[in-house]
């Protein structure tokens, strides 16, 4: 016992030390009350469960670790980095498919192009490429948007190239594209369809499953 | 075997209420003798335990287990005597001595050398009677006196000593065999 708790306790100052130790008398009532006080703010909490998430989520934690458990903790982290990134990397792009595709020509000679891209909930999204330098504007007219002209317009990019990507159902659709609003022109590097409705020529496009 | 105190923190924290009675049972009668001294009135006393025990069961995420629970109680009760005392000395109430006699468990040889005592108690300056009570009746070592309080453990010393040479003079002769 150190030195400074020694000094001066004589019997005198043990009788005091013994006076200021004696138990006190315990109140059931008072035990009883912090009981039910206690008892109520953990039904209070209960009832505020956004409250003991919030509790949740700021409480600190601590925890002990071994070092051999943090290397081995730290090598399954860089693991996994190097598993995702490679996975990121590696992976194979959803490439599109070009159904056809040719050099930009002048005049009305179109070059169509469909690439499907997936995607779409109910089957792909399907990108039509027009290119004509000399149109004031194109658009995309089958089986799928009624063959109504207006509903589909293509967008304008540089050179003139002309774009939309429209979702489709899976199977087969007939297509064609119109210029100023009077010219129906098919996709000449697609499949032509064998007949049509409305007595131009039309071209095919087939969409597979998404899945 | 009884369940430790860290068991039973454990267990409170996991959801088991009836855990934390058990450590207010463990713990009451210290924290109102040390309230009762602190503060020299029963309801005072009782106001200020009844409150750390609440402020620690709301805490209890906070408690670390490093430290230990007696420790950390007594911590957050000698905030609440100083708290209470502090509103008291503001309100200017004339300190009236408690029943000593009636308000322990075990009866003094001399009733009125027992409230004799209390009220040299109360004499001396409140951080002082709490060094002196913490380190002579709650046995606490000075280092954890220093984290409860706040305190260098120098200080504390000098603390106790002054508190203990006041009283021996304000008793002087009273405990003579």
């Amino acid at each position: 016992m150190p030195d400074d708790q020694l000094d001066g306790r004589d019997d005198e100052w043990f009788a005091i030390e013994r006076e200021l130790r004696r138990a006190p008398r315990v109140d059931p009532a008072a035990l009883a009350r912090i009981d039910g006080e206690v008892r109520a703010l953990a039904a209070a909490r209960a009832r505020a469960p956004l409250g003991r998430l919030r509790e949740w989520l700021f409480r600190p934690y601590s925890f002990s670790v071994s070092p051999v458990g943090g290397l081995a903790l730290a090598a399954a982290a860089a693991l996994l980095v190097v598993a995702t990134l490679r996975r990121e990397w590696l992976a194979p792009r959803a490439a599109p498919v070009v159904v056809a595709e040719r050099a930009p020509g002048g005049g009305a000679a179109p070059v169509a192009r469909t690439a499907s891209t997936g995607g779409a909930a109910r089957g792909r999204d399907v990108q039509f490429v027009f290119v004509n330098a000399d149109a004031a504007r194109v658009s995309l007219v089958g089986d799928f948007n009624n063959w109504d002209p207006r509903a589909t317009p293509l967008h304008q990019e540089t050179g003139g190239v002309w774009s939309i990507v429209v979702p489709l159902a899976p199977g087969r659709h007939v297509y064609s594209f119109v210029v100023d609003g009077t010219e129906w022109v098919p996709d000449s590097a697609a499949a032509r369809a064998p007949d049509s409705e409305f007595g131009g020529a039309n071209s095919v496009v087939l969409v597979g499953d998404a899945t | 075997m009884d369940p430790t105190d860290e068991d039973l923190v454990r267990r409170v924290r996991a959801g088991e209420l009836d855990s934390f009675t058990t450590l207010v049972h463990r713990y009451y009668p210290r924290c109102l003798r040390f309230g009762l001294r602190m503060l020299g009135e029963r309801a005072d006393a009782e106001e200020a335990v009844q409150d750390a025990f609440l402020r620690a069961y709301r805490s209890l995420d906070r408690y670390e287990e490093r430290d230990r629970f007696g420790s950390w109680m007594f911590q957050i009760l000698a905030n609440q005597c100083r708290t209470l005392g502090a509103k008291r000395r503001r309100r200017e109430r004339t300190f009236v001595p408690y029943d000593v006699v009636a308000d322990f468990s075990d009866q003094p040889a001399d009733g009125f050398l027992a409230a004799e005592l209390q009220r040299a108690l109360m004499q001396l300056a409140p951080d002082h009677r709490e060094a002196l009570l913490l380190k002579f009746v709650e046995d606490h070592s000075y280092e954890d006196m220093a984290e409860m309080t706040g305190v260098g453990v120098s200080a504390l010393k000098m603390r106790v000593k002054r508190a203990r040479e006041q009283l021996r003079t304000l008793t002087r002769g009273w405990y003579d065999a």
